[in-house]
């Protein structure tokens, strides 16, 4: 790791100097150790439009066979509108194309609503409450030593379409900190960053530093009382706190360590932006400068659903009926397509952040994994034929600069009435999780009956998809 | 036992005949037996269940804001997990690693807040009582109200030691705020653990009596939703809450507190679900002057409403669902068509009585429960079906249009025909016919909560039919289903269900059915008060005990 080109960061950034960041995360000791690798999901309302993102060239089939092409077409007319922001970016793609999410399909049928289904799936490929997603076992092997084992925000404030999609190791729903609403940035920054000093000549610590300072002995302290109540409880109550009181052992632990990150703090953003705003420097600022700094290696957002002006619909649209039920027709089709492409740019822009950071001989895209994850297949909630476009290699596991193509020729479900659908998008986790160095062959569902006889496998990882 | 479901309960006395009450039920449960159901007391427990209950989010609040009423600080937790909208089942209530992270960091903001203000309610002068005179008397009375009872010796010298080492460290202030950011992540603030007072006598066999700092807690969070007060601290010091006529006498005081209102204000809050309103955003073409201000006065009127007739005036369930009185500001003045008071203020006003009555014919239940375009009798209608009535709601099929029929609806057909419309197939009818007769009596009202006698140039028709109580009712308007709710014994049972819940921290089950029976008893005999609920719960002997139950591994 060498140490950060200050002007060249900020630049990035698009920031005045010294408005954010003094890029002093270095550490000679660990120049020529491994850099950690990260993960960041960018997860999206609804899904893309069928048959308007996708990219093709000529002489590739369109069905009936596997197919991968490079993206090295330097006409940025070789990405569909949907996509197009993406590609001055396209060496370090990996846009996959044709995988379906069976195992929503075969938990809810063909015919349920799919939002819900769609949660329960996405990240964790079964439905509910009884195994963890992939993010969290990947979080459980990449853990910094201080800061955020994960780092989960989303900016919606409508409980309507708040389900998180993020199950933890025991099977429970894992809540976004949205500390603020969608204006969560500034309790953001002060939670990951508040730790660090302050840049500039040390002062009189002010009460919260001095609390801060003193975090894990105060945390001991809790911790300890927590052990003395334990003895009193009844056994359902003594393993409660008990948990409690782990989780405090891992504050104790992380705050202890704190002293080890050669970060300064950032000045926090304005209060009060637009939605959109706060979506871009979470993306642009917040992510990459905790994954910098190794406050966290493993990160969320969900973006809250866009507004009718940002996607060119009429005022006073409701997005969700008016432009992502009907976008298989025009106009809504032409207004998710804005949507999409508008996500598009803000993938962009975290793939830029991430590429403005110099890791060893690189960036620390390089080593990391960025996935843009749409909701559903696409508007009117079909869960196959997905979207995933990803950036980096995840420190060489994952070759980039490629799109892959899954052909739709398995058997479905029951209730799939004949259709036929691409690999299960368990197998592109699994080889996530394996680039990760996860040790496992599943995720969630494991295996079914297609209404054929034969027996559809969701283990194992995606062929051609790691090094 | 996890399972809860409604049960028939026995009127006190011998007879094994009464009223159905529903402790509240899951999703997944069968629809309660009717009304007269027998039941065997046989199944009751001694005494209720009584799990560690962290405090919930609104709990957490109201102590810490009680503590330290002069202390600002602006944080947010992460959501509580709610059953049939309740926020504090103690069951679900489990520790995530955000929120005591959150839990961590809003200590040590409080603390570093009241550090700076130390002389306002620092018990002792460090200066003159010397430091660790005051360190030890700063643990005894300010540690006591975060414990919600004394710290015990050990307690004390775990803490002082720490306090006066960190003082060493830096100086007594320092000492003194870290201290505190440690009690306020202490297990004894966060959760409300019983351990019990093995020494006392209990009155109900086989049970284990409550300390009486227990028995405080246990009446501040029932009344109030906070810790207890200095005067209640005292009582428990005193010995004062051990017979029925000791804390009824405080369970009154304590109702004459602001706090009781705001515990009523809360409750009412989670059981009628009045945050809806600001998931239901209104076509702006459509609605104009349904701006943020007026939305936010729609749903601050929910509050209001609740404070006026459940606190300062008839405390009945009668009088929530019949009551024309409520508060107005000058956007919500315009709704109701009512005189506006100056811009700013709010202002009490009595409403029409042919057009409202009670919650459920205000702006908040209405648009909470309304699309873009017009409203939902069928949210209307289950929402009543399931808060009111304690029925299952049935969940619609799979592939079931839940969109707005206005939406795309055309010709001169009013809200109510194109839901009939929509609902006509024979699959919809076996569960609408069930719900709708109680949810189109509010067509009368737009998705805006406006009174209107015509819909898309057509006159409105809220008739409708249900079942309930053994009989079946005829619905005129929703003027007209508010009273008939207002004088069932199916919905008062429902509601004792409701409270009986939320004071214990877990739905009610088969063997609560004795204790919520003699709750209903005395609830019906109150005239359904609210407050006399609360009484009874409080001076019932259960209330001061908790089961045995083996400790440790």
């Amino acid at each position: 790791m060498t140490r950060f080109n200050r002007r060249h960061f900020l630049r990035a950034m698009g920031l005045a100097t010294g408005s954010l960041f003094l890029p002093s995360l270095v550490d000679q000791r660990h120049a020529h150790a491994q850099a950690p690798r990260r993960l960041m999901i960018f997860f999206t309302e609804h899904g893309p439009v069928s048959g308007r993102w996708e990219l093709r060239r000529p002489g590739l089939p369109a069905s009936g066979a596997d197919w991968q092409m490079p993206l090295d077409d330097a006409d940025p007319m070789s990405f569909t509108e949907t996509l197009r922001p993406l590609h001055a970016h396209r060496a370090d793609l990996n846009i996959v194309e044709g995988l379906s999410m069976t195992s929503a399909y075969i938990e809810h049928g063909f015919s349920s609503n799919n939002h819900g289904a769609a949660i329960n799936n996405r990240l964790a490929c079964m439905g509910g409450v009884r195994g963890p997603s992939f993010d969290q076992l990947i979080a459980e092997v990449e853990q910094p030593a201080a800061g955020f084992p994960y780092l989960f925000y989303s900016n919606g404030s409508c409980a309507c379409w708040s389900g998180s999609p993020v199950y933890d190791t025991a099977g429970a729903q894992v809540n976004p900190g949205r500390l603020g609403g969608f204006s969560f940035l500034p309790n953001a920054f002060n939670r990951v960053f508040g730790a660090l000093p302050t840049p500039g000549t040390p002062s009189v610590p002010t009460p919260i530093e001095r609390s801060r300072a003193r975090r894990s002995s105060v945390l001991s302290l809790v911790r300890g009382e927590y052990d003395q109540v334990l003895g009193q409880l009844s056994r359902e109550d003594q393993d409660k706190l008990q948990r409690h009181r782990d989780m405090i052992a891992d504050l104790e632990r992380r705050a202890g360590v704190m002293g080890s990150v050669t970060c300064e703090r950032p000045a926090s953003p304005a209060s009060g932006l637009s939605r959109d705003e706060v979506t871009r420097i979470a993306l642009t600022q917040l992510y990459p400068l905790a994954m910098a700094c190794d406050l966290t290696r493993v990160g969320m957002l969900k973006a809250s659903e866009l507004d009718a002006a940002t996607i060119g619909a009429p005022a006073g649209s409701d997005v969700h009926q008016d432009a992502a039920h009907p976008s298989s027709n025009d106009p809504a089709a032409t207004w998710m397509v804005n949507y999409y492409a508008h996500h598009a740019q803000q993938f962009a822009d975290l793939i830029a952040a991430f590429k403005a950071i110099p890791e060893g001989s690189g960036t620390m895209l390089d080593n990391s994994l960025l996935i843009w994850m749409p909701e559903l297949g696409n508007g009117w909630h079909d869960l196959h034929q997905m979207m995933f476009v990803m950036a980096g290699g995840a420190g060489g596991a994952i070759p980039t600069g490629r799109y892959l193509k899954y052909d739709e020729n398995l058997a479905a479900p029951a209730g799939g009435r004949g259709r036929l659908l691409g690999p299960p998008h368990t197998k592109l986790l699994v080889s996530i999780m394996q680039a990760f160095g996860v040790d496992r062959s599943s995720l969630g569902v494991t295996s079914a009956t297609a209404e054929d006889g034969s027996t559809i496998d969701l283990t194992g990882t995606l062929p051609g998809f790691l090094a | 036992m996890r399972a809860c479901f409604a049960v028939g309960l026995v009127a006190l006395g011998a007879a094994c005949t009464g009223t159905v009450v529903q402790p509240t039920h899951r999703a997944e449960d069968p629809e309660p037996p009717p009304p007269g159901t027998v039941v065997d007391p046989s199944l009751c427990t001694p005494v209720a269940e009584a799990p560690v209950r962290r405090l919930s989010r609104a709990e957490y609040r109201a102590t810490l804001a009680a503590l330290f009423p002069d202390v600002t600080v602006d944080y947010e937790l992460v959501s509580d997990p709610t059953e049939h909208g309740f926020e504090n089942r103690a069951e679900l209530l489990n520790p995530q690693p955000l929120l005591i992270e959150q839990y961590s960091e809003v200590a040590a903001e409080f603390a570093a807040a009241a550090i700076g203000d130390m002389p306002s309610w620092m018990p002792c002068d460090a200066a003159s009582a010397g430091e660790a005179a005051c360190a030890r008397t700063f643990l005894e009375v300010i540690g006591e109200r975060i414990f919600r009872r004394p710290l015990t010796a050990e307690e004390l010298g775990r803490y002082e030691a720490f306090l006066l080492a960190e003082r060493d460290m830096a100086d007594f202030e320092t000492g003194v705020q870290l201290t505190l950011e440690a009690l306020l992540q202490s297990p004894q603030l966060l959760y409300r653990i019983e351990v019990g007072d093995a020494a006392a006598e209990p009155l109900v066999d086989g049970a284990l009596r409550l300390t009486s700092f227990e028995v405080a807690s246990r009446l501040s969070y029932l009344v109030w939703g906070t810790g207890p007060d200095q005067a209640l601290l005292e009582r428990a010091r005193a010995g004062e809450l051990e017979t029925p006529e000791q804390r009824e006498a405080e369970v009154r005081r304590m109702l004459d507190e602001p706090r009781a209102r705001d515990m009523l204000v809360e409750f009412h809050r989670q059981w009628l679900d009045f945050d809806q309103i600001a998931n239901e955003p209104k076509d702006a073409t459509r609605y104009p002057s349904y701006d943020a201000a007026l939305e936010a006065a729609a749903r601050e009127e929910s509050d209001r409403f609740v404070a006026r007739v459940m606190w300062e005036g008839e405390g009945t369930v009668e009088a929530l669902l019949t009551s024309r009185e409520t508060e107005v500001n000058d956007a919500l003045a315009g709704l109701y068509g009512v005189s506006a008071p100056p811009a700013g203020e709010w202002a009490p006003a009595t409403l029409d009585g042919s057009e409202r009555a009670g919650i459920l014919t205000r702006a908040g239940f209405l648009a909470g429960r309304a699309h873009r375009l017009e409203g939902s009798p069928p949210l209307r209608g289950i929402f009543i079906w399931e808060r009111l009535l304690c029925r299952t709601p049935p969940a619609p099929p799979a592939d079931a249009d839940l969109s707005e029929p206005a939406a795309s609806g055309s010709g001169a057909l009013t809200n109510r025909e194109l839901f009939e419309e929509r609902t006509s197939p024979g699959a919809c009818r076996g569960c609408h016919a069930r719900f709708d007769g109680l949810g189109f009596a509010f067509e009368r009202y737009d998705a805006i909560g406006r009174h209107r006698d015509l819909d898309n140039g057509q006159p409105v028709d809220p008739t409708g039919t249900f079942d309930a109580d053994g009989a079946r009712w005829e619905i005129d308007d929703a003027v007209d289903l508010s009273a008939q709710l207002a004088q069932s014994p199916e919905v008062e049972a429902c509601v004792t269900g409701h409270w009986y819940a939320y004071a214990a921290g877990r739905a009610g089950a088969v063997e609560d059915q004795c204790r919520v029976a003699a709750a209903y008893e005395a609830f019906e005999a109150s005239g359904g008060d609210v407050r006399e609920l609360l009484v009874a719960f409080a001076t019932s002997p259960e209330f001061i005990h908790r089961p045995t139950y083996q400790v440790g591994r």
